[in-house]
């Protein structure tokens, strides 16, 4: 099955399930979680279902494509569905089928694996699962957001796009991956990535990016003062990725990260509380 | 006979809370059944990574009765000229009893009337309703959680549960998860199955649950993975690497365990066995075989002497598709390997010193420069230890360049991987760049004892450098005006100091810790003038905290808590003496040995008499020189002489230093019935006389045994 054809399949099947079938966010971002379709959407009472791909950038895992099984950009699918149904996991495994994974053929297990990310002021509890000793998809019930309580509780489900690939074409590397009949991951993927990790590692201005940093978050300030839920937490994305960026150069102590950190952390919680306050005017709306 | 059997069927629970909730579960189970008066023969609690399961076998239908013992009114209030008054009927009528079953107690406060009341006991089938569903929600984990929209938190969701006494359904309330729970007597089979199976009753249970591939006796579950592994060694010749740990968590991640032998390729074992084992052990929960018999250098960087190229592998998938699954699984294997030895590789390409440069770039904590600074603060620390151990065995050289190579790994590419094998992959390295084994051996152990029971670093280089990388990250803290608190220690300054500690003890280095920190804060307020610290507010506090650990020290090593308060009473003089370590332990040895003696009790007894009259003189606790405080001229009796002469003699055998404590024991036993003397009868005198000046004479002979005895131990404290 080509690249393209398992975002299509899981598309189709999530979609038939009843979810929403949204395009990619357009800023950076290190996971599908931090796109407002799933950070903003996982707190409130109003219930939700989407998917969608969504490319992620890391740029501490850039090995300028050396590396066969790890790159600074790549990409999740992303399922949020809250509140989190029952036979959720049944349906996963259904969805595996549906990319022509008999999971009666495999050792398929869930391990305890708990998330939490810092700067979202986020955690959830849930498993990675194993698909014969690979981990190809992580599974959280996310029980706070934003630093806000998650009531109704969503269940957040992020396949590793590469992995599974990696296992249906039965390739050893991300980059020999086929996209489609043509052209392969490489084809399309490879250039950008070289490119990406030099300026990663080594043409990024550090002092350029503290700046930014310092601009960004401003920028978001103003905006949360403004009660300007969207474009604040756009900024506060910004943040997040210029953070990575410096991170990257390794140009970061551990006590200049917990304070990169807690300046992003304090952003996500007050643009999540603002988010809530204003969907409590308009009344909750998808609340049927 | 009855029989309940209880399911809590959920989502894939934490593999140590579904072991570790069983222990909680049970007690919790017969404590309450236990206060119901529930009688039962057998109780079998267990669990899977997807079911709780409850057994009690022998159950009794009805709770035993409870007789029930009230007391009335006054007697005399209860029986006006021997017949029951109003009182004592309507007393009787409260417990349901005739008015003459009633009796007459005496009691503190007078006579009384009691009633007896039998209360019938309950239907354990009411009782289990009541019980379960509350016992259920008290369980108690690690990061409970809630799903759906339910109230309900546990460690995953609960998504169905049986609940069969005999052959029917015992119903209850559990509503608060989503969706809510209907009680049944379905179960499930293993989750490839994923059928719903209807139990009929808790006898079958088990069966049934075999026949649709799930060992729900966890601990028959161990046991077959166990045997399965020590099986397939034993037909191999090879050894398997698999802790009680790894053991566990096997057991509590598979319903259905099968073994399935998987192979990795030859080209991978120029990688350490210590990644192997990582990735395979940590990453995989796979078990490596290792083979036997051979020697083993921590220095090695390849791994063809030690490991075998075949692993076990745990399965909880249907044994049909053993092959498919053991080929995924190698494929998985390979991709971790190879990523390793891709870091492995290009670490290979780069000088240890060029990493060293890298370390520049890597920022400590704040204020402190990068880990390249701290890292020469490391060899000034190490070049100190060795000034004081003046020990002619040691190459400065060799120290030097163990000291100056620690952290070079911290800039490797496998160590960013995999951050346990920091330290040991450094040696390594070195090794490979022809480093002499000394130096290498000593970065490799450098992080040791990284716990509290871990192994020390197995040569006196690499204690050097342990003992010098831990001070550093001491007195840097310190200085930057952290403490660590009872509550947090986010440096694990408690951690490296005992490290520090144990490997002072075990080495018996004549190390003078306050010394080497004295000297160090002068060279820190040099290396940071910016910090603004007081030297001696440091130098106390890290003194204070010294002594605070090495008395936790002696607790570890489960000395006996009198033995410890003797020796480290709270003046200040005795705190000062265990800084002294090998001191320390010399003392500490002597008093266990001579202990032992069947005169130590006699000895005990009079050196606490003599201590405790001597407080009344006004002698100070650090007076060991005679002179102008006893003269003999004032002696009456000989005995006073001849303590004298024995207190003359321990001062000639005490210079201010070391003391050879056993020899001080051997006088104080010799001289035992000289003292005792004092006392006698008639040889003795009062010590407690009337002339003041005679009496102040003797309290301060009794003073200085006092004192040379507290140099041993607070014999007061010391029990025999």
């Amino acid at each position: 099955m080509f690249f393209q054809d398992i975002i299509q399949n899981l598309n189709k099947f999530w979609s038939e399930e009843g979810c929403l079938i949204m395009q990619p966010y357009d800023t950076e971002k290190g996971a599908g979680t931090m796109n407002p379709h799933t950070f903003l959407r996982a707190i409130g009472p109003e219930p939700w279902s989407v998917a969608y791909a969504e490319p992620c950038r890391r740029p501490t895992d850039g090995r300028f494509g050396d590396n066969p099984n790890r790159a600074q950009h790549y990409f999740q699918y992303q399922v949020i569905i809250k509140p989190s149904p029952d036979k959720i996991q049944e349906k996963y495994l259904t969805s595996l089928e549906s990319l022509g994974i008999n999971c009666r053929d495999h050792d398929i297990r869930f391990v305890e694996d708990n998330w939490e990310s810092p700067t979202l002021g986020a955690w959830g509890v849930g498993w990675e699962v194993w698909l014969d000793g690979m981990e190809v998809t992580q599974f959280t019930y996310f029980q706070q957001c934003g630093g806000v309580d998650c009531s109704p509780v969503p269940i957040e489900i992020t396949y590793g796009l590469e992995r599974i690939a990696m296992f249906l074409q039965d390739k050893e590397s991300i980059w020999d991956l086929n996209w489609n009949k043509n052209l392969k991951y490489s084809d399309i993927w490879l250039q950008f990535e070289k490119s990406q990790c030099s300026y990663n590692f080594t043409e990024s201005s550090p002092d350029n990016l503290r700046k930014l940093f310092e601009l960004y978050q401003t920028e978001a300030n103003n905006l949360i003062e403004k009660k300007l839920t969207y474009p604040a937490l756009d900024f506060v994305l910004k943040c997040s990725h210029t953070f990575n960026l410096l991170d990257a150069r390794g140009v970061i102590s551990v006590t200049d990260r917990a304070q990169y950190i807690e300046k992003i952390r304090k952003l996500a919680r007050e643009v999540a509380s603002s988010w809530i306050e204003e969907r409590k005017l308009m009344e909750f709306p998808l609340i049927k | 006979m009855s029989k309940y059997l209880l399911e809590i069927g959920t989502e894939e629970l934490p593999a140590k809370f579904s072991h570790s909730v069983l222990d909680q579960f049970k007690s919790l189970i017969e404590f309450e059944l236990d206060k119901k008066l529930i009688k039962f023969e057998n109780i079998v609690v267990t669990s899977t990574p997807r079911r709780i399961v409850l057994l009690l076998e022998g159950l009794v239908d009805y709770a035993e009765d409870k007789i029930i013992e009230r007391k009335g009114p006054k007697a005399n209030s209860a029986y006006l000229d021997g017949c029951p008054t109003n009182a004592a009927l309507g007393f009787a009528n409260s417990l349901d009893i005739d008015v003459g079953e009633l009796e007459i107690k005496k009691t503190e406060k007078g006579d009384f009337v009691f009633g007896r009341k039998i209360e019938k006991g309950l239907s354990t089938k009411i009782s289990l309703s009541s019980i379960i569903p509350k016992l259920v929600k008290s369980l108690q984990g690690p990061r409970f959680m809630k799903w759906g929209s339910g109230d309900m938190k546990f460690s995953r969701p609960i998504r169905w549960i049986a609940s069969i006494y005999n052959d029917e359904i015992l119903d209850f309330e559990f509503d608060e998860c989503d969706p809510k729970i209907k009680i049944s007597n379905k179960t499930r089979g293993h989750r490839l199955i994923n059928e719903v199976l209807e139990v009929h009753n808790p006898d079958e249970f088990f069966e049934l649950l075999k026949r649709n591939r799930v060992i729900a006796i966890r601990e028959e579950r161990k046991e077959k993975i166990e045997s399965l592994i020590n099986q397939a060694s034993k037909s191999l010749n090879l050894k398997p690497d698999l802790s009680g740990g790894l053991l566990n968590e096997l057991t509590d991640l598979v319903e259905w365990p099968d073994l399935i032998i998987g192979k990795f390729s030859n080209e991978f074992l120029d990688l350490p066995v210590e990644v192997l084992s990582t990735v395979m052990k940590s990453h995989q929960r796979y078990v490596p075989l290792l083979l036997k018999n051979k020697s083993f250098s921590k220095l090695d960087l390849s791994s063809e002497k030690n490991i075998c190229t075949t692993f076990c592998l745990i399965s909880n998938g249907l044994e049909e598709s053993n092959n498919n699954i053991a080929k995924g699984n190698e494929k998985v294997l390979r991709a971790r390997f190879s990523d390793a030895k891709f870091f492995v590789e290009s670490d290979k390409k780069v000088a240890s010193i060029k990493r060293n440069e890298k370390l520049k770039t890597v920022s400590y904590l704040k204020g402190l420069g990068n880990i390249f600074q701290r890292v020469e603060r490391i060899e000034e620390v190490t070049k100190k230890i060795l000034k004081f151990l003046n020990d002619k065995s040691l190459e400065e050289k060799k120290i030097i360049e163990a000291a100056k190579y620690c952290k070079n790994d911290l800039c490797s590419e496998i160590v960013f991987e995999f951050p346990e094998l920091q330290g040991i992959m450094g040696g390594k390295y070195l090794k490979y760049e022809g480093f002499s084994e000394d130096v290498c051996l000593a970065v490799a152990e450098h992080y040791l004892p990284s716990f509290y029971k871990d192994a020390l670093p197995s040569t006196k280089y690499g204690a050097i450098v342990s003992i010098g990388d831990k001070v550093e990250t001491l007195i840097s803290i310190f200085i930057s005006g952290k403490r660590p608190s009872g509550s947090s220690d986010p440096y694990a300054l408690r951690r490296n100091l005992n490290g520090v500690i144990k490997i002072i003890w075990d080495y018996e280095l004549d190390l003078p810790l306050d010394k080497l920190f004295k000297e160090l804060i002068d060279f820190w307020k040099i290396a940071f003038p910016n910090f603004n610290f007081s030297k001696e507010t440091v130098f106390n506090d890290l003194n204070e905290f010294l002594v605070q650990r090495i008395v936790s020290h002696l607790e570890e090593i489960s000395l006996s808590k009198e033995l410890i308060k003797s020796v480290c009473s709270s003046d200040e003089l005795s705190q000062k003496r265990l800084l002294n370590i090998v001191d320390l332990k010399n003392r500490i040895k002597s008093i266990i040995d001579f202990k032992k003696r069947s005169t130590f009790v006699e000895i005990q007894k009079v050196i606490t008499r003599v201590s405790k009259l001597a407080n009344n003189s006004t002698l100070s606790k650090d007076v060991f020189s005679t002179e102008g405080y006893v003269n003999s001229t004032l002696f009456e009796k000989d005995c006073e002489l001849r303590v004298f002469e024995f207190i003359r003699e321990l001062e000639k055998n005490l210079s201010s230093g070391y003391c050879n404590y056993l020899k001080l024991l051997n006088l104080f036993e010799i001289n035992v019935n000289t003292i005792e003397d004092l006392f006698d009868n008639e040889k003795g005198v009062l010590v407690m006389t009337e002339d003041i000046e005679i009496r102040n004479n003797r309290l301060n002979l009794l003073g200085f045994i006092r004192n040379y005895s507290l140099k041993i131990a607070d014999f007061t404290i010391l029990s025999s």
